[in-house]
């Protein structure tokens, strides 16, 4: 068996990032694994054409999509597809970050980074994760070199001389969430008899401006956030919500403590009791970042205003 | 007296938790409740401590209690004579005084029957009384006919706030000192009989997740399939949608009236995997 391979791959340009991608597919293909292609939607032409016919053979993924939320292309994306192929070993690529993701979003992708290590320990994979080094910022690409073992930087493969334990990269990639608006909406919570109240406080906030469909699901995220708060924190909680430019912003905080550093990210149980609040908010939001210590829990969620 | 209305919103079928921590304020819900029912020709029960007291109580509210009495519409006991009859609480045997009670007001005519039951009495250690959070639960079934209302009152001065916690949960609705029942984030759960199964309206949430876990384990008891209509759900959670389907494991199940946010819930759990589960969008 070999074990779990995950390199980053530094490119300047479309050939350079065909370059090292297409032989990285095709040599999978030819082994007979099944191949994930999860990268942005406007990337599947340019690679299906590299292919030729082997393109067939090749699942693809709009990363720009699927991953929008980067905290859900473990449990969404990646995982389901090693899960779809037991005793294979599977090949993706996966790209999620790209020039315009913001700030929060590269906070989020690099944990994200960090933790497939983690979550694919002992796995029969690959993952080879491309970064236009051209066009992101060189902080960005440093925290490549931190999140994984080798990359792969003109043409060359070497070993990242920054690279650590997964858990420790990822705890440390996960920088402060700054803090909230002076002027943002504040309701606390503590008991299961607040849930209704938790619910109307951000329909009320997010109906006008995500519309419907969109405001139930922050609704719905929201709410299980405090459930778990109340079932597990022991409350109280508070739910803090804002805008910033293109973005509705809530921000649940309360006094427990997450010790699983993929909670949220794991594949669930076929059965078994409940554990699934994170996992869904993973899904319903289109990003959640996760600060969790013994002083306790802030998760921030963001929804793109339309 | 001028209190916020805190129970003028219970009506048949609902099973309410209240959390009481003022008597004055207590007495005067308890009052407008029973005046309600004794307006409508209920059967009215008051169960726990200090009946005559109650009775006086009501009297000061201006309910004729001695005519209500008389007439057989009215009726006060003591926890002893209720929950606690052998002197210990043993729940198989309040939940068959309860059948009891509702077969004889059903066969005398009885419109419906409203209760109210003062739960202090579980405070005292009472042998048994640590089942009373199943009891509650299983209670829940004698409500899916909206035959019966009952609002249990527990003194907030008198349970340790986990074990209140445990049994509010059990409730499909819940009210407090000064949050009065509100129908819209209760659960309402009514037996349908053709096609058999339940009827579901309201919200559910932690607040009231094992009273939805209740009806549903005893949705099978009769009949091997059922329907369970959610079209008047208006908000379920992730633990409430995998109660449902989790259903489908005991028997062949139907969904009508599935919103897509709650189709979007059944599926993250699985649902379409599930091969006796059927799920028919609203």
């Amino acid at each position: 068996m070999r074990p779990f391979d995950h390199p980053g791959l530094l490119y300047r340009d479309v050939d350079e990032f065909l370059a090292a991608t297409v032989p990285f597919v095709r040599a999978a293909v030819d082994a007979g694994d099944p191949v994930l292609v999860a990268v942005p939607g406007e990337k599947h032409g340019l690679i299906r054409e590299a292919l030729a016919g082997a393109g067939d053979r090749v699942e693809f993924a709009d990363m720009a999509v699927n991953g929008r939320n980067p905290g859900r292309i473990l449990p969404a994306v990646l995982l389901p597809f090693a899960a779809a192929h037991p005793g294979r070993r599977v090949a993706i690529v996966g790209e999620p970050l790209w020039p315009g993701r913001t700030a929060t979003e590269r906070a989020a992708c690099a944990v994200h980074e960090a933790l497939i290590n983690a979550a694919f320990e002992g796995r029969e994979a690959s993952v080879l994760c491309p970064y236009d080094a051209a066009r992101l910022d060189p902080a960005t690409v440093a925290e490549a070199w931190r999140t994984h073992p080798e990359m792969i930087d003109g043409g060359e493969r070497v070993p990242s001389g920054d690279y650590r334990d997964p858990l420790l990269v990822a705890e440390a990639v996960n920088v402060p969430l700054p803090p909230p608006p002076a002027g943002a909406a504040v309701l606390a919570y503590a008991r299961s008899k607040d849930l209704a109240e938790v619910r109307a406080f951000v329909r009320r906030r997010a109906g006008v401006l995500l519309g419907d469909e969109r405001s139930r699901e922050l609704v719905l995220a929201v709410h299980e956030l405090a459930t778990n708060t109340i079932r597990h924190a022991g409350g109280p909680g508070t739910i803090t919500v804002w805008t910033e430019p293109g973005l509705l912003v809530c921000q649940v905080d309360d006094g427990g403590h997450i010790g699983d550093p993929l909670a949220g990210r794991r594949l669930p149980p076929p059965s078994g009791p409940s554990g699934r609040g994170l996992l869904l908010v993973n899904q319903l939001c289109d990003l959640v970042r996760l600060r969790s210590g013994p002083e306790g829990t802030s998760v921030r969620l963001q929804m793109l205003l339309t | 007296m001028g209190g916020l209305p805190l129970l003028d919103q219970v009506t048949l079928g609902d099973h309410v938790c209240w959390t009481v921590d003022d008597d004055a304020t207590r007495l005067e819900a308890i009052a407008g409740f029973v005046r309600a029912g004794l307006g409508a020709r209920h059967r009215v029960i008051y169960a726990g401590d200090d009946p005559g007291a109650v009775l006086a109580g009501l009297e000061r509210h201006g309910i004729g209690t001695r005519s209500a009495i008389d007439q057989g519409l009215l009726h006060a006991t003591t926890a002893e004579a209720s929950y606690l009859t052998g002197g210990v609480f043993d729940p198989e045997a309040t939940l068959e005084l309860w059948r009891g009670e509702i077969a004889r007001a059903r066969s005398a005519g009885c419109p419906g029957i409203r209760v109210v039951g003062d739960m202090t009495w579980a405070s005292r250690r009472v042998p048994g009384a640590e089942r009373l959070p199943w009891y509650e639960a299983q209670v829940n079934t004698f409500f899916l006919d909206g035959y019966v209302a009952g609002v249990c009152a527990y003194d907030r001065r008198r349970f340790d706030p986990l074990d209140l916690r445990r049994l509010s949960w059990a409730h499909p609705g819940a009210a407090a000192t000064r949050v009065p029942f509100e129908p819209g984030s209760a659960l309402r759960a009514r037996r349908i009989r053709d096609p058999y199964g339940l009827r579901l309206a309201g919200e559910v949430d932690l607040s009231n997740r094992d009273a939805l876990r209740a009806v549903i384990e005893h949705l099978f008891d009769e009949e091997p399939a059922a329907t369970v209509d959610v079209s008047e759900l208006t908000f379920a959670d992730t633990a409430a949608s995998r109660i449902l389907v989790d259903a489908a494991g005991h028997g062949a199940l139907r969904l009508v009236g599935v919103s897509a946010p709650l189709r979007r819930l059944l599926d993250f759990h699985g649902a379409r995997r599930v091969p006796r589960l059927t799920v028919v969008p609203r």
